[in-house]
């Protein structure tokens, strides 16, 4: 491995034979090629390298959450906490080396106290493990060429120069002279190294979302090129979805314009789905929502939200005629509804206990309802249709505890045929002040039209404290 | 991707199925009244739409008292779509036995209402769906959402409002049938000791203004049971009990829940 450094081509990289054979690293192309005259040698590829470090960086995160790159050939980890789930630190050395290994890296690892001292150490020996006891990075450094530090060129010629070749010599000398010579970056790196300065590593973030790019070459406008551009798109991210086991949750598709504004539009699913022909048609209904004007010359499609695909056993092939898929709730026509526009809300209604039955039930997305065993405890009849508002209606009634017998609503009189009740109900008075000894007497009537209704009335007809002895329509049966 | 590729094959076939046997047993959803049942050939055709209309707010109980068991009978998903939003009580349904489990509502734009409908009874999922809405399908309408139904083998119900001044209900129909369903006042129960009679079984004045390919009839249909019992009786009558007084120290709420424990 080759590349040019002052108008001249140097070897960087050797392969063990090479070394064998005399090469070093730093050493001319010319002279190396006059010491080996059958040298294969390659120019060095700076974004290659830089890809397959970022791979590297990446595969790290099993070691510890926090891996962090030493461009252009180094690694940190920060593995504080981690080494007793791998057995020791010694243990997880030998296993980072075994791993990396058989990756076909060869390499030499390093664990201190601090990230400079690691780098120091790693980087003073090739296929190496070392291991420094903590606050001992002093005693480990002394020995090491002052090269280990991340120094310029022209200060580690001086510091040959001055005959300080080791780190420890280096570390013996006043501080102020040797600040006053080289500066403060000398300073800073031995410091560093030896724990007495803290230095913050740059911490990896793997790039963890799925994100494809297209751009087109010329803007498009129209509908169907909008829907060939998300039928070549949707597939690809499907694939990688399946590569990783996962699926989608939501999907962002972003167009952008040839005035260099963003069409965006989002979509969701119910249940993560690497399916391709469900995300094309969720994708492709929301195509109108797109105004491409002038043209869309970038199209970008991100997965924004993917979970785990669960393909566990309760996934049967085959699906059963009679059982539970006629049940279960379509989770893709579900999906469409909630992405469509013009649909305002999809949910079930789910029982809860309360006191008054305005309150009775919630609102669930679809599929989160829990089956109620204690739904079939309610003993009095309930109405199929109940206004979250009750209507104020004119009853005559036999007081005090008596049924109704005619009701006046929209100016329309009803009369009572027939009535079950009262069935009282008293108020959350746990909950706040008015409720506190609120009564109410619900009763079910049948007029002389055969209408059912549920009617109720404000108290117990006795005392006012328990409310104002108005009546109510609640529901229909 | 092969779970799908089976489902989606053996709806195929079972499309294919449906349209050699128009007339199988398995196409129709019973009402559970006999008279109905054997005058429609057996129930309500799926795979059509069916228009049942409301000549009042508070009538809608009555339609519903209709429509629930016959949703029962269809044991798909149920899509309750409306552009208001949808009176219904989860515990009163419950009651109905209607899971709420299978009960899905979706509330609309008043513009999107019949699309919205289309989409859910064109896909090829399983559905039912009941269209709730104040707004009035025109033939083309409602021909549209014919084709979707014959394609898929999904049912729907239109839930429409529909005063009997303005709308008698003689207006050309694309549906299989149209019904307009009114309560009936029901035999009560006199009982000693109440002062009013308790409401009888439930009783409809049902009346079927259209079917397709056959002829209009009216029926006074009982609902024999719109309340199930949650329970056996034997528990209903422990949880009812009087707390232990001397009988004469009972008040007459008390004497009354006796009473109507007793039936």
């Amino acid at each position: 491995m080759h590349a040019l450094a002052h108008n001249r081509h140097a070897v960087t990289g050797v392969s063990p034979a090479a070394l064998a054979a005399g090469l070093t690293p730093g050493m001319p192309l010319a002279q190396a090629r006059s010491l080996v005259p059958d040298l294969l040698t390659a120019e060095e590829d700076a974004e290659a390298q830089r890809t397959a470090l970022t791979d590297l960086c990446s595969w790290l995160i099993w070691l510890s959450p926090l891996p962090a790159f030493d461009a252009p050939d180094g690694l940190y980890s920060d593995t504080t906490g981690c080494a007793h789930l791998y057995g020791g630190e010694a243990a997880m050395l030998d296993l980072v080396r075994e791993r990396l290994l058989a990756r076909g890296h060869s390499c030499s690892v390093a664990l201190s106290d601090t990230a400079a001292a690691s780098r120091a150490l790693a980087r003073s020996g090739i296929d190496q493990i070392c291991l420094v006891p903590p606050g001992q990075q002093k005693q480990a450094l002394h020995p090491l060429p002052c090269s280990a530090l991340p120094l310029p060129d022209k200060t580690l010629a001086g510091l040959t120069r001055l005959g300080l070749t080791t780190i420890g010599a280096l570390a013996d000398l006043p501080r102020a002279p040797l600040a006053k010579r080289f500066g403060t970056q000398l300073l800073t790196c031995l410091d560093g190294a030896l724990g007495r300065q803290a230095s913050p590593l740059s911490v990896f973030q793997p790039a963890d979302r799925i994100s494809l790019t297209r751009s087109l070459v010329e803007p498009i406008s129209t509908p169907d090129a909008i829907a060939t551009v998300i039928a070549a798109l949707v597939p690809v991210v499907c694939e990688k979805l399946t590569a990783r086991g996962e699926g989608a949750r939501q999907l962002d598709f972003l167009c952008v314009r040839v005035d260099g504004s963003i069409q965006a539009i989002r979509v969701g699913t119910s249940d993560p789905t690497a399916d391709v022909i469900r995300l094309m048609r969720l994708l492709g209904d929301q195509i109108p929502q797109i105004a491409p004007e002038f043209g869309i010359e970038t199209v970008i499609l991100t997965v924004s939200a993917n979970e785990p695909l669960e393909a566990g056993p309760e996934r049967s092939v085959l699906p059963d005629g009679a059982g539970s898929s006629e049940t279960g709730l379509p989770a893709s026509l579900i999906d469409r509804l909630l992405n469509r526009p013009g649909v305002v809300s999809v949910h079930q209604l789910a029982p809860r206990f309360t006191a008054w039955p305005e309150d009775g039930q919630s609102r669930v997305s679809p599929g989160d309802v829990a089956k109620s065993p204690l739904a079939s405890q309610m003993l009095w009849a309930r109405p199929n249709i109940l206004f979250d508002l009750p209507v104020r209606v004119q009853v005559t009634a036999l007081l005090p505890d008596g049924a109704p017998r005619q009701f006046v609503l929209k100016r329309q009189t009803h009369r009572v045929a027939a009535a079950d009740g009262p069935e009282r109900l008293l108020g959350e008075w746990w909950q706040t002040a008015e409720s506190y000894g609120a009564i109410r007497d619900y009763w079910q009537v049948e007029t002389t039209t055969g209408l059912r209704l549920w009617l109720f009335r404000k108290g117990d007809g006795a005392h006012d404290w328990s409310g104002s002895g108005d009546w109510f329509l609640q529901g229909a049966f | 991707m092969t779970t799908d590729a089976l489902a989606r094959l053996r709806e195929q076939v079972r499309r294919l199925e449906r349209q050699s046997l128009t007339h199988s047993h398995s196409d129709r959803l019973a009402t559970g009244h006999p008279a109905v049942d054997d005058h429609l050939g057996g129930g309500l055709k799926t795979g059509s739409l069916h228009d049942f209309l409301i000549s009042d707010p508070l009538e809608t109980g009555a339609s519903l008292a209709m429509l629930l068991p016959i949703l029962r009978e269809g044991r798909g998903p149920i899509f309750w779509i409306s552009d208001r939003p949808a009176e219904l009580n989860a515990w009163g349904l419950h009651q109905s036995s209607l899971s709420s489990n299978t009960l899905v509502c979706i509330k609309t734009d008043p513009a999107s209402l019949l699309s919205v409908a289309e989409d859910v009874l064109r896909g090829p999922e399983r559905a039912l769906a009941v269209i709730a809405g104040r707004h009035v399908p025109t033939l083309t309408e409602i021909r549209r959402l014919n084709l979707a139904v014959e394609a898929s083998g999904n049912t729907g119900f239109f839930l429409r409002s529909a005063p009997l001044a303005q709308a008698p209900g003689k207006d050309p129909c694309a549906c299989a049938t149209r019904w307009r369903i009114l309560s009936h006042p029901s035999s009560p129960q006199r009982l000693p000791g109440l002062a009013m009679p308790l409401p009888g079984f439930r009783r409809l004045s049902a009346a079927l203004l259209r079917v397709r390919g056959g002829r209009p009839a009216h029926w006074i249909l009982d609902c024999s049971d719109h309340a199930p019992l949650s329970r056996s009786l034997d528990a209903l009558l422990a949880h009812r009990a009087p707390p232990a007084l001397p009988p004469g120290r009972l008040s007459d709420r008390q004497a009354a829940r006796c009473a109507r424990a007793g039936t």
